[in-house]
């Protein structure tokens, strides 16, 4: 059972609500995953549509809203998307998302610590969107930050772990649980996350654009329950050196 | 956008077709607490943003 | 087949939930160790995170036949995180005073020995003829004698050596946070503070008064200096007082917790180890160089960021041996009496020295051994000293 800032969770497959077909795919999909906690944006209303709401779609009794501030290219702006998310009823909970650059959507360190150590401070469960830095995410956590989240790999690329070798890192360092987000973009890369001792894996790109999203988002249940037995059942690790050699000098000084 | 004189934030909220629980509104950048909708008259000028939730990852 | 018991353990350390690290029951640590199977060994040792219990299992007895694969491992990792190069650095005995009273001790209030403390000029005359010899880190030592040495003295003269050296470096009594950085802006960088042992019953047996019977407030020493900006802590356990895998193991949780807790601060392990002596306090339980080197290496596997310590208590063939396998740091050319330096017949040693070499002599052995021995290493210039004119440039 994965527990962040005092919240209970089964599943350790969160979900993004975005770029799904139609909100009954969305809703479908989202339950063929398992998942309790799901992301969900702020944007601007759509005054030509009005019914367009998630709220409409979404049991807010079965799923955590996680707002995110994504947009944010500055520690300001996701502050104020944080507040507003508050305001309409996302409770405390926050994916602090800044992304000043929106070719590569990838995380801004010094605005996302910015804005981290003011929205702790105003009470909010800070789960941050990083890039795979062991040094931003103890700083995070130092600054009261609810979990860390390291990017896998840049935001719909679906390029899997690149970030292993710097995610293992901070999952050995952190004392909040870590959440790979981004970039997993098959259910192994799921899977792998897991294994390596992530704590839970966000999902989006890779199960709202698949062909039939409601078959990928049980693939990656089924994955991220497959990694985290296989983590928690010790697996030997592997590594990548060859056996070492006999040492260059003997023990024979020994006495 | 034009609307009437005297209309409320909540009034705008809803003759937008849009559910007041469902939406945040920002006036002239500052954010409305959800019980000031029905009070907060809306003036010239006044920029007020509407935003709500929508599908994200 | 022996089978151990199955836990569930994460990748990730243990991590430090206590506000201060608890010290271990030796009792629950035996298990751990003693309960090992050699294919755990390994297992292990392909290892590339290793969690206490993995540390728990190479420090085993099932451990004693896969030394060489211990130590070809170590001497892997030591390669790799610090290269060919061996630290060196020099002791510094400014007083031989000490209010309490351990058995295993030369400085042991007990004892009739010859007592002195340096003045402040003779502490600086002792010093030139350490950076003469081209030390740029010194280790400034003392018993545990607050009456006869203190923080202010230590402030005036780090205040009067840190031109000197690259870095200075204190082992002494246990601090309070404030007087730790009160020296850390005076321009101490690191402290070292060993616990002798991690075993309470032993603790308690071994010291027999004075404030050092306080077992708690020594354990928690380490986290003090860290928290006071320390960018450097050194950890002991005396070799010979308890049983040398437990204290391993120990000093393994007490890194974790320090590495969780304070992640900033750099850590370092000595391994002081009490020979048997005529007369003198005969150790609880014997340990070899063979243990030595196997704690060493068991250390270095578990921790590759660790900077571990041989002092000139070992001798020159032992420490000529693991060059390479393990150790960063080396003293050369030591002495641990007071005022000894510029006067070689001073009585009052701590311990009696195992490698007689002068500086000159270690340097030629590391090169012969393909290392290079590094006297300076990081520059004082960089630290930022309160009220110090490098502060302004």
């Amino acid at each position: 059972m994965l527990t962040i800032a005092g919240h209970t969770l089964r599943s350790r497959l969160l979900v993004g609500t975005g770029k799904f077909s139609s909100s009954r795919v969305m809703r479908a999909a989202l339950e063929a995953s398992g998942s309790e906690m799901v992301t969900v944006a702020l944007r601007r209303v759509d005054l030509a549509d009005p019914a367009d709401d998630i709220m409409q779609v979404l049991d807010r009794q079965r799923y955590l809203f996680l707002p995110n501030t994504s947009g944010a290219r500055d520690a300001a702006e996701a502050v104020r998307l944080a507040r507003m998310a508050r305001a309409a009823g996302g409770g405390d909970w926050l994916k602090l998302e800044v992304t000043p650059d929106p070719r590569t959507l990838l995380p801004d360190p010094v605005e996302t610590l910015r804005a981290a150590e003011i929205l702790v401070g105003e009470g909010f469960k800070v789960l941050p969107y990083i890039n795979a830095d062991p040094i931003l995410a103890l700083k995070l956590q130092d600054a009261g930050a609810a979990a860390v989240m390291p990017l896998g790999s840049p935001i719909g690329t679906n390029q899997g772990l690149l970030t292993r070798f710097q995610v293992q890192i901070i999952i050995e360092q952190a004392g909040v649980p870590v959440i790979v987000d981004a970039g997993l973009g098959l259910p192994s890369h799921a899977a792998e996350a897991m294994e390596i001792g992530a704590d839970a894996v966000l999902v989006n790109t890779a199960i709202a654009v698949a062909g039939d999203p409601v078959r990928m988002a049980r693939a990656f249940a089924l994955a991220v329950e497959a990694g985290r037995e296989a983590y928690e059942s010790g697996a030997g690790r592997s590594t990548e050196r060859a056996e070492p050699s006999s040492p260059e000098t003997g023990l024979g000084f020994l006495r | 956008m034009t609307v009437r004189e005297g209309i409320s934030l909540e009034g705008l909220i809803l003759e937008l077709e849009l559910n007041p629980d469902a939406v945040v509104a920002e006036c002239d950048g500052r954010i409305a607490r959800r019980e000031e909708y029905a009070a907060t008259s809306l003036k010239d000028g006044m920029v007020v943003e509407l935003i709500r939730f929508v599908g994200g990852g | 087949m022996q089978t151990s018991t199955p836990t569930i353990e994460s990748s990730r350390r243990d991590p430090g939930r206590d506000e201060h690290f608890t010290a271990t029951d030796f009792a629950a640590l035996r298990p751990r160790v003693y309960d090992c199977h050699p294919a755990e060994v390994a297992a292990v040792l392909k290892k590339s995170h290793l969690t206490s219990n993995d540390l728990a299992v190479l420090l085993s007895p099932a451990a004693d036949a896969y030394l060489p694969q211990l130590a070809a491992r170590s001497a892997e990792l030591t390669r790799r995180r610090f290269g060919r190069v061996m630290q060196l650095y020099a002791p510094l005995y400014l007083s031989n005073y000490c209010a309490n009273r351990c058995q295993y001790c030369g400085f042991s209030s007990g004892n009739k020995i010859a007592r002195r403390v340096l003045s402040m000029e003779e502490a600086e005359a002792e010093a030139k003829i350490l950076s003469d010899r081209g030390f740029g880190h010194i280790l400034l030592v003392s018993g545990e004698a607050p009456a006869r040495l203190d923080v202010d003295y230590l402030v005036e003269l780090a205040g009067r050596l840190r031109h000197r050296f690259a870095s200075l470096s204190i082992e002494v009594q246990p601090l309070d946070e404030e007087e730790y950085r009160r020296l850390f802006h005076a321009g101490i960088v690191s402290v070292a503070v060993y616990q002798e042992t991690y075993d309470a019953g032993v603790y308690a047996r071994v010291h027999k008064a004075g404030r050092k019977t306080d077992m708690a407030y020594r354990l928690a020493t380490p986290a003090r200096a860290a928290a006071a900006g320390m960018r450097e802590v050194g950890l002991g356990a005396l070799l010979g007082l308890a049983d040398w895998r437990l204290e391993g193991l120990a000093l393994g949780l007490h890194l974790d917790w320090l590495r969780h807790n304070f992640w900033r601060t750099g850590l370092t392990v000595s391994f002081p180890r009490l020979r048997p002596a005529a007369g003198g306090f005969a150790p609880l339980t014997e340990v070899s160089e063979r243990d030595l080197a196997h704690l060493l290496f068991a250390l270095r596997i578990f921790d590759e960021d660790l900077g571990l310590l041989l002092s000139t208590r070992e001798e020159s063939r032992f420490r000529d041996g693991m060059v390479g396998l393990g150790p960063t740091r080396y003293s050369a050319g030591s002495c641990t009496a007071p005022g000894g330096y510029g006067e070689p017949e001073s009585e009052g040693e701590q311990f009696a020295i195992g490698d007689e070499r002068t500086v000159a002599g270690v340097c030629r052995s590391l090169r012969e051994k393909g290392h290079d021995p590094v006297l300076k290493d990081w520059d004082a210039t960089f630290q930022d000293f309160a009220g110090t004119d490098r502060a302004a440039a």
